[in-house]
């Protein structure tokens, strides 16, 4: 782990910072770790997506691209990140941050990308065996170009009003516990900007 | 009312063998100009913003002068001869859709009645801009209807035919369409 993530999060103190952030979140446990690879990694990782075949997704409640499970990549860069996030290693530090107890080696890891007028409709994630979420942003939007994480509030079972808005930047992951209450969407990206991430789910 | 072709027998016998053979009857310019483009300044009319995330996003729209057009018995006997039968009620809700909106498949959407009807009103639309209604069934192909002022659209009702309406996109711009959605029992 300590050869891809940045050294300063693996300090006890950062450590103990993102679990109160983590346990805060609202509008529900989440939390936000900024340059959480190396930059490298990130670059890596970006090299790699272009050379990995991505599927166009359609329906309902979304329109992106998505490359297959990245288990089965074959590329290197792609194959050193997975193998961290399927470590004891990481489990063991995710498990430390939010709390919530997960296995090392059961992941589900995707790459994603989403162009203009790509997005993701709100829904909570909730399938079984899924406990947290990742996204690792591996290229950045600002505001008004559209691609956010948007985070709504659960109101008596049903979702309510974005509370926040988390914009893609390379090399920040977010994390965030599935549950019925984790309502959440990409908005729509509106401008001519590529969001690349990688993401999925620990069980 | 209706554009005069649409009323003679021929055609809707031809749209009556359809209606049995597929299941679902598309046609354009369904209405005559003068009553589309009196509608339409209608169509646009009150509304009220609704949106639940996991379900949908659209301006719901009063408008009288519509739900008297579509639910008249003009429209139940023209209907019911396509269909086959004696039409009783027709129940209507008018939706408008602009930039963010959308609906979403849902479990809970029910089928009700022997036919759903959807009428558009709206000015040239691209359909890169979204909003295209998808009646997906089973073991079929799902069927898209392009966003089309004056186009009309006839589908059986069936728990397994359930139907969306894509998001509308950021390039759709201030443009806007209104779905007249009818329940036909």
């Amino acid at each position: 782990m300590q050869e891809l993530v940045s050294e300063e999060v693996l300090s006890g103190m950062y450590v103990a910072e993102k679990m109160t952030a983590f346990q805060r979140g609202k509008p529900f446990p989440h939390v936000v770790f900024e340059g959480f690879v190396q930059k490298s990694v990130v670059e890596g990782l970006l090299k790699a997506f272009q050379k990995e075949p991505f599927e166009q997704k359609r329906a309902d409640l979304f329109q992106f691209s998505q490359t297959f499970d990245l288990h089965a990549s074959k590329q290197k860069a792609i194959k050193a990140v997975v193998k961290v996030l399927d470590s004891k290693e990481f489990a063991e530090y995710l498990t430390r941050v939010t709390g919530v107890k997960v296995k090392a080696g059961a992941s589900d890891v995707f790459g994603s990308l989403y162009r203009s007028t790509d997005y993701l409709l709100c829904h909570d994630d909730q399938l079984e065996g899924r406990k947290l979420a990742f996204i690792l942003y591996l290229t950045s939007l600002r505001e008004g170009q559209g691609g956010a994480l948007a985070l709504r509030e659960d109101v008596k079972g049903v979702p309510g009003k974005v509370v926040k808005r988390i914009h893609p930047k390379a090399g920040r992951l977010v994390v965030f516990a599935v549950s019925r209450k984790s309502w959440h969407q990409v908005e729509e990206v509106v401008s001519q900007g590529n969001r690349y991430a990688l993401g999925g789910w620990l069980h | 009312m209706f554009s005069e072709i649409y009323l003679l027998p021929d055609t809707k016998e031809q749209l009556c063998l359809a209606w049995q053979s597929e299941g679902y009857v598309q046609i354009d310019h369904l209405l005559s100009v003068d009553e589309y483009i009196r509608l339409a300044k209608s169509a646009w009319g009150k509304g009220k913003q609704v949106e639940r995330a996991d379900c949908y996003s659209y301006e719901l729209v009063t408008a009288p002068a519509l739900h008297k057009a579509f639910g008249e018995e003009l429209m139940k006997h023209w209907l019911g001869s396509i269909l086959g039968g004696k039409i009783r009620t027709i129940k209507l809700s008018l939706r408008h859709f602009g930039k963010g909106d959308y609906t979403l498949l849902h479990d809970a959407q029910k089928s009700e009645g022997v036919a759903r009807f959807f009428f558009i009103f709206s000015g040239t639309w691209d359909a890169s801009w979204g909003g295209t209604l998808h009646v997906r069934r089973e073991k079929a192909q799902t069927l898209e209807v392009g966003i089309k002022g004056n186009r009309f659209f006839l589908v059986r009702s069936r728990e397994e035919w359930r139907s969306f309406i894509q998001y509308v996109n950021h390039l759709a711009g201030k443009e806007t369409f209104v779905i007249v959605e009818g329940t036909v029992s």
